[in-house]
C-alpha cells in the first residue's frame, strides 16, 4: 500500500520540474524583451510549464496535506497557504495570458508586469518547497536567507471570507470604462 | 455431590493467583501508607529486611506555616535487578492513616518534584540515595516521623524492607519579623523555548533574595535577585534552548534569618500550534483569488493603456493627411532661409504670394 507520503513526492518532483521551467522562461522574457521571435517561444515555454504545474498542484496540496495534520503543524498549515496561494497566482496569470493573447510580447510594461508575476509565483512554489524540505528533514536551504521562516499568522474566517468575496467582485463584475 | 464443583472453583481460583512478590517493576509516586512488601507477616520465605542504612537531616528549626526540607541519605542499598528503590515519609508504621497529611503535613516537593509522600528512584551505581521532602505544618505541633525503603534483590524473588530511627520534628511559631515569601505566591510554571523569563516575587521582612536552581549532583546554582520596590524581588532565567524544565527556590535571608521556599519547577517548550483545516483552507483560498484579481487588474489596466494607444496612435493619418497637403516645392529649391517645417505649413501662402 502506498502512502499518500510517496504520491506527495511524486507530484512535487514534477511540480517543481514545471514551475522551474516555466519561472526561468518567465526570467528570459525579461532579459530578451526586444527579441520577439525569442520571446514567443520563451512565452510558450512558461506557460506550458505554469500549465502543467496547474493540472500537478492541486493532487500535491491533498496528497501533502494527507501525509500529515495541517491543524497541529505550523509549517504544514503556511505549506498549505503557499500552495493555494501559488495554484491562484498560476491560474491568474494563464487566463489572463489567453484572454490577452499575443500582444502580451509586443507591450513591454505588461511582458514586464506578467513575467515578474511568473517569476513570483515561482519563488512562491520555491517557498512552499523550502517548507516541505523543513518539515521532512528539519532544514532547509531557504532557512539561511530567512526566507519563510516567519511564523504562520493565521487569519480570521470573516477576513478570509472578506478576501474571497472582494477577490469574486474584482474578478466577476463588469466594470464600466472611465475612458 | 456440592463439594467437588466448590473445591474445583477453589483451585481455579487458586491457580490463577499470578506468581509474583511485592512490584518489582516499582510502584510509582503516589501518596501511600506504609507497606512492608511481605516482610511484615515475618515468612523468611517472602520478605527479608533492608541492610539500608539511614541518615536523617532535618532543620534546626521548623516555623509553623513555612517550608522545610528533609534530606535522608540511605547507604548500604543492596545491588537489585531493577535498580528501583522506593521511599516512604510516614507518621507511624501501622498501615494505615500514616501519611504526613493525616497529621497536617503538606508535602510541597519531593526528590522527583511530586508532591507526594512515597516516591522512586533507580540507583544505576554505587550503594546510596538521597531522598528529599518538603513539607510545612499550619500548626504549632510534634509529630514523629519515618522514612521506609522497599525494594528487590538479585539473587531472590524476595522484598525487602528497611525503617529508619523515628525523628520527630516540631513547628515554632513564627517570628513577626521572620522573612519569607509572601503567602500565596504562585510562580509561572511554563514558558516557551528561548525567551528569557523575569520573574517577580514578593515578600515579608526580606533584606536579601537568592535564588537557588536545581544542578546535577546537589550542585545548585545561585543568582541574586534585584530589588524591584517594596519588598518585592525580580529575577531573570536565562531561556533554554530546547525542551527541558528546571527547579528553582527562594532563599529568603533577613534580621539574621533564613527561609528556603519549596522547589518550583519551570518547563520550557516549544510553542503548540492548534487550528482546525477550515481556516487555513479558506486563508489560501482568500489569498489565491486575491492572486487572480492583482493578475486580473494589472493585465487591465496595462492591455487598456496598450488600447488607448493603439486608437489614439493617429500619426500615419496625419502624417498622411499632412503630406497630401504640402505644396511642391519649386524648381528653385526652398525660399532662402526656410525649413522643411516651415514650408509645410507656409508654403502655399508663400505660392499664392500672400507672404512679401
Amino acid at each position: 500500500m502506498l502512502e499518500a507520503s510517496t504520491f506527495h513526492a511524486v507530484f512535487v518532483e514534477v511540480l517543481v520540474g514545471s514551475f522551474t521551467l516555466s519561472g526561468i522562461s518567465f526570467l528570459l522574457s525579461i532579459v530578451f524583451n526586444s527579441n520577439l521571435k525569442v520571446l514567443d517561444w520563451l512565452d510558450k515555454g512558461a506557460h506550458l510549464g505554469l500549465f502543467l504545474g496547474c493540472l500537478v498542484l492541486p493532487f500535491a496540496i491533498i496528497s501533502g496535506t494527507s501525509s500529515g495534520s495541517m491543524g497541529s503543524s505550523e509549517l504544514l498549515a503556511k505549506k498549505t497557504v503557499y500552495s493555494i496561494a501559488t495554484l491562484g497566482f498560476s491560474i491568474g496569470l494563464l487566463v489572463n495570458r489567453w484572454k490577452t493573447g499575443s500582444d502580451i510580447i509586443h507591450s513591454k510594461n505588461l511582458l514586464l508586469a506578467h513575467s515578474s508575476m511568473g517569476i513570483l509565483t515561482f519563488g512562491l512554489v520555491m517557498i512552499t518547497g523550502s517548507l516541505g524540505g523543513k518539515l521532512t528533514r528539519g532544514e532547509s536551504l531557504l532557512d539561511f536567507i530567512g526566507i519563510g521562516t516567519t511564523s504562520y499568522v493565521a487569519m480570521p474566517i470573516w477576513a478570509s471570507i472578506v478576501s474571497i468575496l472582494l477577490a469574486l467582485s474584482i474578478i466577476i463584475l463588469p466594470k464600466k470604462s472611465a475612458v | 455431590m456440592n463439594r467437588l464443583p466448590a473445591l474445583l472453583i477453589i483451585a481455579v481460583l487458586l491457580s490463577a493467583t499470578p506468581w509474583v512478590n511485592a512490584n518489582p517493576g516499582g510502584n510509582g509516586d503516589a501518596n501511600r501508607d506504609f507497606q512492608c512488601g511481605g516482610s511484615c507477616h515475618g515468612d523468611p520465605d517472602l520478605n527479608s529486611s533492608s541492610p539500608a542504612i539511614f541518615e536523617v537531616n532535618i532543620p534546626d528549626r521548623i516555623y509553623a506555616g513555612l517550608s522545610a526540607e528533609i534530606t535522608v541519605e540511605v547507604t548500604s542499598l543492596p545491588q537489585t535487578e531493577t535498580g528501583i528503590y522506593g521511599a516512604f515519609l510516614l507518621t507511624s508504621l501501622n498501615a494505615n492513616g500514616d501519611i504526613p497529611s493525616n497529621e497536617g503535613w503538606q508535602v510541597s516537593s519531593n526528590s522527583n518534584l511530586g508532591q507526594t509522600n512515597y516516591q522512586e528512584q533507580v540507583l544505576t551505581s554505587g550503594t546510596e540515595l538521597m531522598f528529599s521532602w518538603t513539607l510545612s505544618n499550619d500548626d504549632i505541633i510534634t509529630t514523629d516521623f519515618y522514612v521506609a525503603v522497599n525494594h528487590g534483590s538479585v539473587d531472590n524473588d524476595l522484598a525487602h524492607t528497611g525503617v529508619s530511627q523515628p525523628f520527630q520534628l516540631t513547628t515554632i511559631a513564627l517570628p513577626q519579623d521572620m522573612p519569607s515569601v509572601s503567602p500565596g505566591f504562585e510562580p509561572i510554571a511554563s514558558r516557551l523555548v528561548g525567551e528569557d523569563t523575569t520573574i517577580t516575587i514578593p515578600t515579608q521582612n526580606a533584606e536579601k533574595v537568592t535564588i537557588e536552581i536545581m544542578g546535577s549532583q546537589n550542585n545548585n546554582i545561585e543568582i541574586l535577585a534585584s530589588m524591584n520596590g517594596s519588598q518585592v524581588w525580580e529575577f531573570t532565567l536565562p531561556q533554554a534552548i530546547r525542551e527541558s524544565s528546571l527547579q528553582w527556590r527562594v532563599v529568603v535571608e533577613g534580621e539574621g534569618l533564613t527561609t528556603t521556599s519549596a522547589w518550583y519547577s519551570m518547563v520550557s517548550s516549544e510553542p503548540t500550534f492548534e487550528s482546525s483545516s477550515l481556516p487555513i483552507i479558506l486563508q489560501g483560498v482568500g489569498v489565491a483569488l486575491m492572486g487572480v484579481a492583482f493578475t486580473t487588474v494589472l493585465h487591465k489596466r496595462l492591455n487598456k493603456n496598450q488600447t488607448i494607444k493603439k486608437q489614439y496612435e493617429q500619426t500615419d493619418i496625419i502624417s498622411n493627411e499632412i503630406g497630401s497637403q504640402v505644396p511642391n516645392i519649386p524648381e528653385t529649391g526652398l525660399p532662402e532661409g526656410w525649413t522643411m517645417e516651415q514650408w509645410e505649413y507656409y508654403g502655399q501662402d508663400y505660392l499664392d504670394g500672400k507672404l512679401s
